[in-house]
């Protein structure tokens, strides 16, 4: 058997597998988005518009694409993402920079805490939701305990909106942010100790040397990490659902959520199609930037 | 410079009082701020040892807790294991939704491991048609939203009769797994040096033979870590089984997420099953943890 | 100008004594030479006076100052490091100005400032590289620029040269010689070189397993080492040692050689020889004897012959013009002025009344 026949088998199955499930839907979602199709009213979808109707009337083709920008809804969400997103790659990143100078060094007391690190990355975010309603429960819940130590009011962190997003937020950054840590520790490892050493000699106290020298040096693992956290971050889904399903209201609908509830609970294929394709862009974007700043070296 | 007038001053000093004075005088300041930083350092450990463990043992607790003892908040309870055993009767039958877990979680990682090898394995040894396409193609698929990559197949699924059936779960996760499984296995391949390789085929041997005997003992660590890394990323899995599955496929994360009703929780049957989903995973997790040590560490020796 | 002390200084980590208690104190404008193998805690010894270790217990003084726990931003030293610990970030004028501008030095000074030390390293050319872009040379002159730009109290250098090429650390080695020179600053260098110690330092401190061997000015390590570790160590090829018994007046090598010089007392004893201080063919048969030759190597400008006596390996330099066979037997006299005996068990150094 030739090598050349032997190196694309190999690669085949496992390739294909992943083409496919990555093209397939793309294509799908592209071609329903536009048409139309609600899944209770019939089997398969119907077209927007046929040549035979002419060219004046191509502009139904895009009725998708023209109800979700001037859905309200759909802006709502978009808006939730795109603060959900910031804010969490912000409070993630911070963190756990913060977590890794904690945890850098020899000690057993920091060996059993970066152990520990992996636990939380560990656990199903599902779980993590589900979790997270729990202790925020105003009577069996954490949130309760404190109130009632502190003799508050009922405190209602789920109906309110505020509450509810930082709520789904910080189960999200609870999620992340010990993962990073334990790659940012990695990352402080390769800092040569004797830039730092010869910066303390200079005369640098060691609050300088982290910002102007330590930091610096990890600016390449940081903005990757930031990018990749922000792609997370898009994708969260089932943190929204176990927590607050999207309420209170609209307040915690992020883009995947709506996109899930359009399709799966009103059964609007074609316009979750169109919404998705709208969430690809900015994803895709994301993407390329992180492939071009994990690709530079190479 | 400064320190050159402080010197002044300090020999000035000197010779007006003991040196244990200016020893003292001169040293306060050190010991302080280190003593400082090392108690500012243990309160942020501490609260940082408390932000991963509250929740973790929140949950454990509540599962072996009597409903009564959730209600009342009770710190000290007497723990029982009777909601182990309330959710394996009717109407919950965890068990069931426990052994579809097994099934779909094992069986995605049986088949993704030996084709991820040798897709690895072929990235890492030869050059393909538009080898850096390629390579940011397999890792692009994660980027996308999964809720766009599950529409259609629950489609196509829906059509082909294989909606709520484990092997739809198998095939979907699968091919989310499958990227994470080639690219990290490539990385362990890429550290094996090529000589072992090409003495084995100048002693005879093929590729495949090189691949079985040669590369897969040498990479085993990398393997077995993006196995369990796959295995985690499988079982943990809700969006891919909440849209896929409704009644008899149904795994355990959906499961859980079941107990969530519009009146009254269960949290202790939710905590139990919440038990049943970590306890793997966090043996998994110890695991790989050894094992990404002992990948890299081998790494470096050779 | 400053004159440093170490007083009775040990260092220990977790069961590890890596200095043990350890005195010497550094003149004023000193070239310290501290020498020795790896692991012997000449690093460990810098490190504590930059301030980057801290002693366990033991007084390190600056003049009348005493420096255990002082952060090294506050000693006023200077530093160049094996590696350079150069900051990879800046460019050569930042990297070089940087302690400047940490002491508030206003712009246009450091400018001079800058300009100044790179111009006596030769580096005026490349200020506004990366130290990525520099041969390993050039890092290296960056890192000595930047320790001479502000006048520290005690400049200290940790192996600067042994990263470099055999050639290139030949030509380093004579422009720090003629840096040090002109800045007269105290200055601590480590190495385990010894051809560096001999030719740059004012004194050379040995050490070994954590302490002290010996400290003076090199001509006298070499011409009177005080026991067999510090005789061995200075000297390429190194000084022959050979093993054996003083007993009847006589001394016993190790193989049943006896050799016909007297040791000082009876014993186990030590003697060594440096290769340089043996002669061919003696004319005079007291103090000369006869083995067969082991190996001979033509370096060119000298030989070296090997011999062996009693089972033991011993060196002599020869001129550029013999010639011999393995197998040979050859007289040789060790010049009588010039035999070292030490004890054979603690290798002290027996000196004659």
């Amino acid at each position: 058997m030739s090598e050349r026949f032997i190196k694309y088998a190999m690669v085949a199955p496992g390739l294909l597998i992943v083409l496919v499930t990555a093209l397939y839907p793309l294509i799908t979602t592209f071609y329903l988005s536009f048409r139309d199709w609600n899944l209770g009213r019939s089997n398969a979808s119907s077209a927007l518009w046929l040549p035979s109707d002419g060219i004046s009337q191509i502009g139904y083709l895009f009725d998708n694409y023209s109800r979700a920008l001037s859905d309200p809804s759909m802006w709502n969400s978009a808006w939730v993402t795109a603060r959900f997103t910031v804010v969490s790659v912000i409070l993630t990143v911070g963190f756990a920079l913060a977590i890794a100078v904690l945890l850098f060094g020899k000690g057993s007391v920091r060996a059993v805490l970066r152990s520990m690190l992996i636990l939380p990355f560990a656990m199903s975010p599902a779980l993590i939701g589900a979790l997270w309603r729990f202790m925020a429960n105003a009577d069996f819940g954490v949130a309760g305990a404190i109130s009632r130590a502190l003799h508050l009011k009922n405190v209602d962190i789920l109906g309110n909106a505020t509450a509810a997003f930082w709520l789904v937020l910080s189960s999200d950054v609870w999620h992340w942010t010990p993962y990073f840590a334990l790659i940012f520790i990695g990352a402080l490892a390769s800092v040569p100790k004797e830039s730092q050493e010869a910066a303390e000699i200079d005369g640098a106290t060691p609050l300088k040397v982290f910002f102007s020298i330590t930091l610096p040096q990890l600016w390449p693992v940081l903005s990757v990490a930031m990018v990749l956290k922000a792609i997370f971050a898009m994708k969260v889904f089932d943190q929204v659902v176990m927590i607050t399903n999207g309420g209170p209201g609209q307040a915690t609908q992020t883009l995947t959520h709506f996109i899930y509830f359009q399709g799966f609970k009103y059964l609007n294929m074609s316009y979750a199609s169109a919404v998705g394709w709208l969430l690809v862009i900015p994803t895709m974007a994301l993407t390329v930037l992180y492939v071009r700043l994990t690709q530079r070296g190479k | 410079m400064n320190s050159k007038i402080m010197n002044d001053a300090m020999n000035n000093d000197a010779n007006q009082s003991t040196p244990q004075a200016s020893q003292t005088a001169f040293r306060a300041p050190h010991v302080f701020r280190r003593w400082l930083g090392t108690f500012g350092r243990g309160v942020a450990l501490t609260v940082l040892f408390i932000v991963i463990v509250l929740p973790i043992l929140w949950i454990v607790s509540a599962a072996f807790k009597h409903y009564v003892d959730i209600y009342k908040l009770n710190i000290t309870f007497t723990p029982t294991i009777g909601n182990f055993f309330e959710i394996m009767r009717e109407p919950f039958r965890v068990q069931a939704k426990l052994l579809n877990s097994v099934i779909v979680s094992v069986s995605t990682v049986i088949i993704t491991l030996p084709l991820a090898l040798a897709a690895a394995y072929s990235f890492s040894r030869f050059r393909l048609f538009a080898h850096k396409s390629m390579l940011v193609a397999v890792l692009a698929t994660q980027f996308l939203p999964p809720v766009v990559i599950v529409l259609p197949f629950f489609l196509m699924f829906r059509d082909l009769g294989l909606y709520d059936t484990r092997t739809s779960l198998i095939m979907v996760q699968t091919a989310m797994v499958m990227p994470f499984a080639i690219w990290m296995i490539k990385g362990f391949i890429d550290q094996i040096p090529l000589d072992i390789e090409e003495s084995a085929m100048i002693d005879g041997a093929t590729r495949m033979q090189v691949l079985v005997q040669m590369i897969l003992p040498m990479a085993l660590p990398g393997i077995i870590t993006a196995g369990i890394f796959c295995f985690i990323l499988s079982w943990n899995d809700f969006i891919i089984a909440v849209i896929l599955t409704s009644n008899n496929a149904v795994t355990l994360p959906v499961a859980m997420s079941l107990f969530n009703r519009e009146e009254g929780d269960l949290w202790q049957l939710l905590s139990a099953t919440g038990i049943l989903i970590m306890l793997p995973i966090f043996v998994c997790a110890t695991f790989m943890q050894r094992y990404l040590i002992r990948g890299t560490v081998a790494g470096a020796v050779r | 100008m400053t004159t440093v002390t170490l007083n009775r200084i040990n260092k220990n980590w977790a069961g590890f004594h890596a200095v043990k208690d350890l005195s010497l104190s550094i003149a004023e404008g000193e070239f310290l030479v501290l020498l020795g193998p790896s692991g012997c805690g000449k690093t460990t010894t810098m490190r504590m006076i930059a301030g980057l270790e801290d002693p366990t217990n033991g007084d390190l003084m600056f003049d009348t100052q005493r420096m255990n726990g002082v952060p090294p931003r506050q000693r006023d030293v200077s530093m160049v490091f094996q590696n350079y610990g150069l900051y990879p970030h800046m460019t050569v004028f930042d990297n070089i100005a940087y302690p400047l501008k940490l002491r508030g030095v206003p712009a246009a000074q450091r400018d001079v400032e800058v300009k100044r030390a790179a111009a006596r390293v030769e580096l005026d050319h490349l200020l506004q590289r990366r130290p990525a872009a520099l041969s390993g040379g050039q890092r290296q002159r960056v890192a000595l620029a930047r320790s001479i730009v502000r006048r520290p109290r005690v400049f200290l250098m940790d192996e600067p040269l042994s990263n470099l090429d055999a050639k290139l650390r030949g030509t380093m080695r004579a422009e720090l010689k003629h840096l040090a020179r002109e800045l007269a600053v105290t200055t601590v260098y480590v190495t385990h070189d010894q051809v560096e110690a001999m030719t740059l330092a004012s004194r050379v401190a040995i050490m070994k397993d954590g302490t002290l061997q010996q400290i003076d000015a090199p001509e006298t390590i070499y011409n009177d080492p005080a026991n067999a570790f510090v005789a061995g160590f200075l000297g390429s090829p190194a000084m022959n040692l050979l093993h054996g018994e003083g007993r009847d007046g006589a001394f016993y090598v190790q193989g049943g050689v006896t050799l016909p010089i007297a040791p000082p007392r009876e014993g186990k004893l030590s003697l060594g020889v440096r290769p340089e201080d043996v002669q061919i063919g003696a004319d005079q048969p007291r103090g000369s004897f006869s083995a067969k030759i082991f190996a001979f190597e033509l370096l060119g400008d000298l030989t070296l012959i090997t011999l062996k006596i009693g089972g033991e390996h011993f060196v002599v330099k020869g001129d550029k013009s013999i010639r011999y066979a393995d197998g040979d037997l050859i007289t040789i006299r060790p010049d009588p002025q010039r035999l070292y005996w030490f004890d054979g068990v603690t290798g002290e150094r027996i000196r004659n009344a």
